[in-house]
């Protein structure tokens, strides 16, 4: 296996605290295609957020952690899963679920790349962000800002294209 | 939420957000190759490619200056070529008169050169409407067809020296194809010319240097390793084109140590025939050879497969019962 020496995006956001759109978009554009691969595969990630995502000498980035990778080929999941603030709705909601819960956490990504932290973070939020490690957190915050979708853009220099991505593309969906 | 109307991961890579971004870094990329390559082709730094750029009305005009020095360059070039081959054509005619003189041509031969001169003469007439590089261009090469047609009209009068004077020559002598050749080769000398014609017809045969056919080889060998040298340096060249003095020395220095330890190996491999035909013997214990083995397996074909070369070739026979590699 390919040895990645570079860390991870989600060191690199804490050491940059935000990065410029030009930077957010490389990282992110490099994610959306890889993810692209697997949906074209019948494949869903299912934990994609920044510690998952590697940057190699190149500063190219290398998606990993395939534990809650799944086939979508027999049907919709069910299965409770991923990171608390990185997770769809539907799956906080038990709903069944399909490869649109990767497109939420690309959402969710770009914004923290721009912002340097997550658009549903807690006021109690901690570094750790997997379930098995956080039993004792309290995340029921989270999931109340994820379902009623209560989240803002604070950064005024973003494009509107930029916006308009965040806003009705991943997150919000435009009423019909 | 509905999670049906999200965005397909396909249709992001089409959002202008990202169509933006694309072409602006390809257009980044683009420019930052374009100023490489011309630090690179011109060694300037980047205030001398603002100033090329702010100045190219004039390079305009300077390349234009340029290119006409380059045509009356060109044009000189064609006329000294011109100047040449009169001076050729000249010698050429006046060796021709002597020999007639000699009486060793025949006028028929000549006549045929006269004619030959008036259709060129003609060809140049009508190219003379055409244009001046053109003209030139084709007056060179019919000068130079026209020079090629002397000496072919020279070598039909050796033909009908040969097959004319020879017949007179005394039976016992025969004159080789070789010794036809090198008479043909020396025809433009006429006192060589008259030498060998005495020798042939004295019932001699004419002994020049290269007349041996030993000479002949080594000659041929030493032409084939001129050869060699000169295409191994081409090649050379081309690769280190870019490289400094000291990528070529290492080079060199390492190309000697192999050539060193080749020759050392080869050395240590040659055999004494004792040696060989013992080693044959032990091989043969273990399996009894067939006919065309045993052939195969004598000491002169083993020492040939020792060469590296040669083993190459006889692989190919796919004959080979044994080889035999030593460490």
């Amino acid at each position: 296996m390919e040895y990645i020496n570079n860390g991870s995006l989600f060191n690199l956001i804490k050491k940059h605290n935000r990065l410029s759109e030009q930077k957010a978009f490389k990282y992110f554009i490099q994610t959306v295609s890889a993810v692209n691969f697997l949906h074209e595969n019948n494949l869903i990630h299912r934990d994609l957020k920044p510690e998952n995502l590697l940057l190699n000498e190149n500063d190219d980035i290398k998606l990993c952690d395939f534990g809650w990778c799944v086939e979508l080929s027999i049907g919709n999941r069910i299965t409770f899963c991923g990171t608390y603030e990185y997770m769809a709705p539907e799956i906080i909601k038990e709903m069944p679920y399909n490869h649109s819960i990767d497109v939420w956490s690309l959402g969710v990504l770009l914004y923290e790349l721009l912002h340097g932290y997550s658009p549903f973070k807690s006021q109690k939020s901690t570094d750790n962000k997997d379930i098995e490690e956080n039993d004792n957190m309290d995340y029921s915050e989270i999931f109340k800002n994820i379902i009623k979708l209560q989240f803002k853009i604070d950064r005024d220099d973003l494009s509107t294209h930029c916006k308009d991505l965040i806003y009705s593309k991943f997150i919000h969906i435009k009423n019909n | 939420m509905d999670n049906k109307t999200r965005i397909k991961v396909k249709d992001i890579l089409n959002h202008p957000w990202v169509r933006n971004f694309e072409k602006k870094e390809i257009e980044r990329v683009k420019s930052e190759v374009k100023q490489k390559m011309l630090l690179d082709s011109g060694k300037r730094s980047n205030e001398d490619i603002s100033e090329i750029n702010n100045n190219n009305n004039d390079n305009d005009d300077n390349n234009e200056y340029n290119n006409n020095n380059d045509d009356i360059k060109y044009l000189q070039h064609f006329q000294d070529i011109d100047s040449e081959e009169e001076n050729i054509r000249n010698l050429e005619s006046e060796l021709l008169k002597a020999k007639i003189k000699a009486g060793k041509v025949s006028t028929k031969n000549v006549q045929f050169s006269d004619d030959n001169n008036k259709n060129n003469n003609n060809n140049n007439n009508h190219i003379n409407n055409n244009n001046y590089m053109s003209y030139n261009q084709q007056s060179s090469s019919i000068n130079s067809n026209n020079a090629l047609k002397n000496k072919f009209s020279t070598s039909n009068v050796l033909d009908k020296i040969n097959s004319e004077s020879l017949k007179s020559l005394p039976k016992n002598i025969m004159m080789s194809n070789e010794d036809f050749s090198l008479l043909q080769n020396n025809l433009k000398d006429d006192s060589l010319f008259d030498k060998v014609l005495n020798q042939v017809q004295s019932g001699k045969r004419p002994k020049t240097k290269n007349s041996s056919k030993k000479s002949d080889e080594s000659l041929k060998a030493k032409l084939n390793k001129s050869s060699y040298n000169k295409t191994k340096k081409k090649a050379f060249d081309y690769r280190f084109k870019d490289s400094n003095k000291e990528d070529k020395d290492e080079f060199r220095l390492a190309e000697n140590i192999y050539m060193t330890t080749m020759n050392d190996n080869l050395k240590h491999r040659i055999e004494s025939d004792e040696e060989i035909e013992e080693r044959l013997n032990n091989l043969n214990k273990y399996e009894k050879p067939t006919k065309k083995s045993k052939t195969m397996l004598s000491s002169k074909n083993i020492r040939h497969i020792y060469s590296p070369a040669k083993f190459i070739s006889i692989s190919h026979t796919s004959n080979i019962k044994y080889i035999i590699i030593y460490n």
